[in-house]
């Protein structure tokens, strides 16, 4: 019995214990990956196009390059005004409650970064004030400054002081936003500038009990000082300051992805414009201006550069201000603007010089500055998108994130299918990004996406469609899988060399990305 | 169980595994382990047929204890008996295409449909816990078991059409695709999915003949004498309740899959471009969680087999077979069955039919006065050969006391 059930189980145990490795077996499955059309807005941004009637497209950027902090002309000194007030007479009084005791006028002259100003009205700033009093008893006291005003209202503070001992003072410090307020900078007799008026008061409580022994040992000293001051508006004579602009850079758009290869632009226009709501005369002088890329300047020349140009000043009415604005226009006609472009720039580079009111005061004190009108310097570069490309080489990141387990992933083909409407050629490699940061692995070699069909007049008049190939090996799709970011390089041509092509708002190209992956099954 | 022992044990293990169109070569990587190169699943794809292939593999044990007592419904004639099984059964039928998609994938068939449908997958695994009432005299048997549901799964894909675009840009599944799962227990024997009944019945009939004797001149005596035995039996009848939360989809759909619609490649956010949740969630709906009613794989069993005799050592053996859900054809058999010695015979069988086409099977008895046992194999071929299709092998015992 006992070897029958041995048998038994002996019999099963071949039958079903027999596993000793996986099972496996590879398949070949093909899968649609990514499906998109780009078209010249997807690779320039919409914004920086401009359609023409015949659907020709041109580049058009602008970019603010200066602004003029205008704060800077206004700076007031970094100092604290310190006022001692005490009783004129040396006898020593008793004076009962709500008796005032002090109270006097002062005019504050202060310096003004060169500036001889009758008025301005602030959009920020903060008055601090620290009040030190002897005073044996409490006291109510003012700071009045009749020179500001905001909605018709003097400023005015009014501080609750305790009593002191009359060896430890007692110290009341604050703050006020000084946010719209206006200053008549003239003084008490309208003559002057840069010169504020204040009233200081002191009484002795009206709530206290009993009346306080006060001699001129007993002061008060204020402690007054501006912060963070910003001017929305001024008027006087702002000087006669050179202002250097020193050498700065504003990075091209797109240009940063091309590294290498040719483009041989058609016409071009480059306008500098400077836009003066500055009430003051001015003469600009546009040092240099110079297209930067990675190994190489080109300086652009022009019958400006260098040149001091003279800015008028504007015209107001109240304080609404017509600015001025003056153009220097660059073109290939009256510069080397294409050599300048086709230098490829990933950055522009300039430097200035702005002269205030160079020939002095010749307006009275009438410069007049409104914060809602600046002076800046806008360029305007508009490139009609003809040209001709040889090996012009783009190249960018793309973020890509598959968290998919590429254990089983034995090879596999990416497939790109193209219908292109674009008159150029594209040689596409991916690399992936390794582990130490650099690009260094290329998934694929250059495999080409043929240009659309041309006329005699390198006009489009049909797509090409073309099927790119790359087959990528395990360690590869390893990598492709785990990463996440692909260096994308793409070298154009465009057709028929060396004639220039337009590029049409309606060109663009329809990509279909799949793939086709070698997957070995395992069943353990 | 005869009439002089009062204990009685059979048990009994059966497994198989059988595809008409698998070959053993081909099995035996797939269940035992290896690599499944490209000529072999060639060489297997064109075995098959467009549709209606069969595979199926599965695992029955089981004890039954007949304990002879002569008080059981004040007759001496019965006895009972308990029983205890455990049944797995995997069938599916399926289409050279769904073959195809899973070991050879569809990059050689784009621009194509792939009908991977009709098919169907059942697996069904549960325990009997029984007892039953013996006739001795009658030969027949009933019994009535509880199940014990383990685990069922069913997909019915009565369409389901892949078409690949023939430039790659979608990937379209039509399909109408019913299917049920109950396994929120696990899968493990422990697992209380379900519960139902199962009957059996086991009629055996003997076959005799007349005997003509002549005791002399004037005088003959006719007496009978048994030349085989019919045996009607039918095991499984019943069904099971799934009713530990199983769920039911019904996807009638077509799905298109075209990648991931990318607006600005020069300009997209990091994303997920393979989501496998993503792709899922939409093929398949939200499950319906509802209790459902499952019909056991009931067999039918006709078998003849011949009484073998000193005088008769050579005797014929037949019979028909049918399993209900079980994605099998209906099988018959006839063979011969022969008497090696006193206390064993074999019997060699033809098989058509089941889960294969054509196949061989044997049968070898032991029989002594406390012990009877029997080995078989219903795929004698199969058993030894890589060329065959399947395995198969079944084992009993019998111990009296």
């Amino acid at each position: 019995m006992r070897k029958l059930l041995c048998l038994y189980f002996s019999i099963l145990l071949l039958f079903f214990g027999c596993r000793k490795e996986s099972t496996t077996w590879d398949a070949d499955y093909a899968l649609p990956l990514i499906h998109t059309k780009l078209d010249i807005g997807n690779l320039l941004g919409d914004t920086n196009l401009l359609v023409h009637a015949d659907s020709s497209l041109s580049l058009s950027i602008q970019r603010e390059i200066y602004r003029m902090d205008v704060d800077s002309f206004f700076e007031t000194p970094d100092t604290t005004i310190s006022q001692i007030h005490k009783l004129l007479t040396p006898a020593t009084l008793s004076i009962g409650p709500g008796f005032t005791f002090i109270s006097e006028a002062e005019e504050s002259t202060y310096s003004i970064a060169g500036a001889e100003l009758k008025y301005f009205m602030l959009k920020g700033g903060v008055l601090n004030y620290e009040l030190i009093s002897y005073v044996t008893g409490p006291t109510i006291d003012s700071i009045i400054l009749p020179c500001a005003t905001k909605a018709g209202v003097e400023f005015s503070e009014v501080l609750y002081v305790p009593t002191s001992d009359g060896i430890t003072p007692a110290i009341v410090a604050g703050s006020v936003d000084l946010n719209g307020y206006e200053f008549d900078l003239t003084g008490s007799n309208g003559l002057k500038y840069n010169t504020m008026t204040s009233k200081a008061s002191s009484t002795i409580d009206p709530a206290f009990s009993s009346n306080v022994t006060i001699s001129q040992a007993d002061s008060i000293r204020i402690n007054v000082s501006f912060q963070d001051i910003s001017p929305a508006r001024a008027l006087g004579y702002f000087g006669n300051d050179l202002i250097e602009i020193p050498l700065d850079s504003v990075a091209i758009p797109y240009m940063e992805n091309i590294v290498s290869g040719s483009l041989d632009i058609d016409q071009v226009q480059l306008d500098v414009t400077i836009k003066n709501g500055l009430g003051v005369d001015m003469q600009v002088n546009i040092e240099q201006l110079n297209s930067l890329n990675t190994t190489s300047i080109v300086a652009l020349t022009h019958s400006s550069i260098g040149i001091p140009i003279n800015l008028t000043r504007p015209m107001k009415t109240g304080w609404t201000v017509a600015s001025e604005i003056h153009t220097e226009s660059f073109s290939n006609s009256t510069s080397n603007l294409d050599e300048f472009l086709e230098n490829l720039p990933k950055e522009m580079s300039y430097s200035a010089q702005l002269q205030l009111n160079p020939f002095g005061d010749v307006n009275s004190h009438g410069d007049f500055f409104n914060y809602e009108y600046p002076l800046h310097a806008n360029i305007n570069l508009e490139v009609p998108l003809c040209f001709a490309a040889n090996k012009l080489t783009l190249q960018d990141t793309l973020p890509i994130q598959i968290d998919q387990d590429t254990t089983n992933i034995q090879s596999g083909s990416i497939i790109i299918n193209a219908v292109n409407n674009f008159p150029l050629s594209a040689e596409i490699q991916a690399f992936v990004l390794e582990e130490n940061g650099l690009f260094t692995d290329s998934i694929a070699t250059s495999t080409t996406i043929e240009p659309a069909v041309l006329n005699l007049s390198n006009e489009v008049i049909s797509s090409s469609t073309s099927q790119v190939i790359l087959t990528v090996n395990k360690d590869q799709i390893t990598r492709l899988m785990q990463t996440d970011q692909l260096l994308i390089k793409v070298v154009f041509n465009t057709a028929n060399l060396p004639s220039m092509i337009k590029i049409m708002d309606w060109h663009d190209i329809d990509l279909n990305l799949n793939v086709i992956l070698n997957y070995q099954h395992t069943i353990n | 169980m005869d009439s002089t022992n009062s204990v009685v044990i059979n048990g009994y293990a059966n497994a198989f595994y059988q595809g008409q169109g698998l070959s053993n070569e081909f099995m035996n990587k797939l269940i035992f382990g290896g690599y499944i190169d490209d000529q072999l699943k060639d060489q297997t794809e064109q075995k098959l047929l467009n549709f209606g292939n069969r595979l199926a593999f599965g695992f029955s044990t089981g004890i039954k204890c007949y304990v002879a007592t002569d008080r059981l419904l004040n007759n001496p004639n019965w006895n009972f008996a308990v029983n205890a099984d455990y049944i797995e059964l995997n069938s599916s039928t399926y289409s050279k295409d769904l073959f195809h998609i899973i070991f050879s994938g569809n990059a050689d068939r784009i621009g194509q449909n792939m009908e991977l449908g009709p098919s169907y997958i059942n697996r069904i695994v549960f325990q009997k816990l029984g007892l039953n009432l013996a006739h001795k005299s009658n030969n027949c048997e009933f019994g009535v078991s509880f199940v014990k549901g383990q685990s069922h799964f069913a997909l019915a894909a009565n369409q389901m059409t892949l078409h690949t675009e023939s430039d790659l840009s979608a990937i379209s599944l039509e399909t109408n695709t019913y299917m049920q799962s109950a396994n929120k227990q696990g899968n493990k024997i422990g697992a209380f999915n379900g519960a139902g009944f199962a009957l059996n019945f086991t009629y055996s009939l003997p076959i005799k003949v007349k005997n003509h004797q002549s005791s002399s001149l004037s005088k003959e005596t006719v007496a009978t004498k048994e030349i085989g035995t019919i045996t009607l039996q039918m095991d499984n009848i019943g069904a099971v309740a799934w009713n530990n939360s199983p769920s039911t989809y019904q996807i009638d759909t077509t799905y298109s899959y075209a990648g991931y619609e990318v607006d600005n490649l020069f300009n997209i956010d990091n994303v997920n471009w393979v989501d496998e949740n993503t792709i899922s969630d939409s093929i398949l709906p939200q499950p319906r969680v509802s209790n459902y009613w499952t019909v056991l794989p009931a067999v039918f069993n006709l078998v003849y087999v011949s009484k073998l005799t000193t005088s008769h050592p050579l005797g014929s053996v037949a019979g028909a077979r049918y399993q209900l859900n079980a994605d099998m054809k209906p099988m018959v058999y006839g063979g011969v069955n022969i008497r090696l010695h006193r206390k064993l015979s074999t019997s060699v069988i033809g098989i058509v039919g089941g889960y294969g086409t054509i196949t061989t099977g044997i049968r070898i008895n032991y029989s002594s006065n406390l012990i009877r046992a029997f080995a078989s194999c219903n795929n004698v071929i199969g058993l030894i050969s890589k060329k065959g299709y399947g395995k198969n092998i079944n084992l009993g015992l019998q111990c009296r006391f």
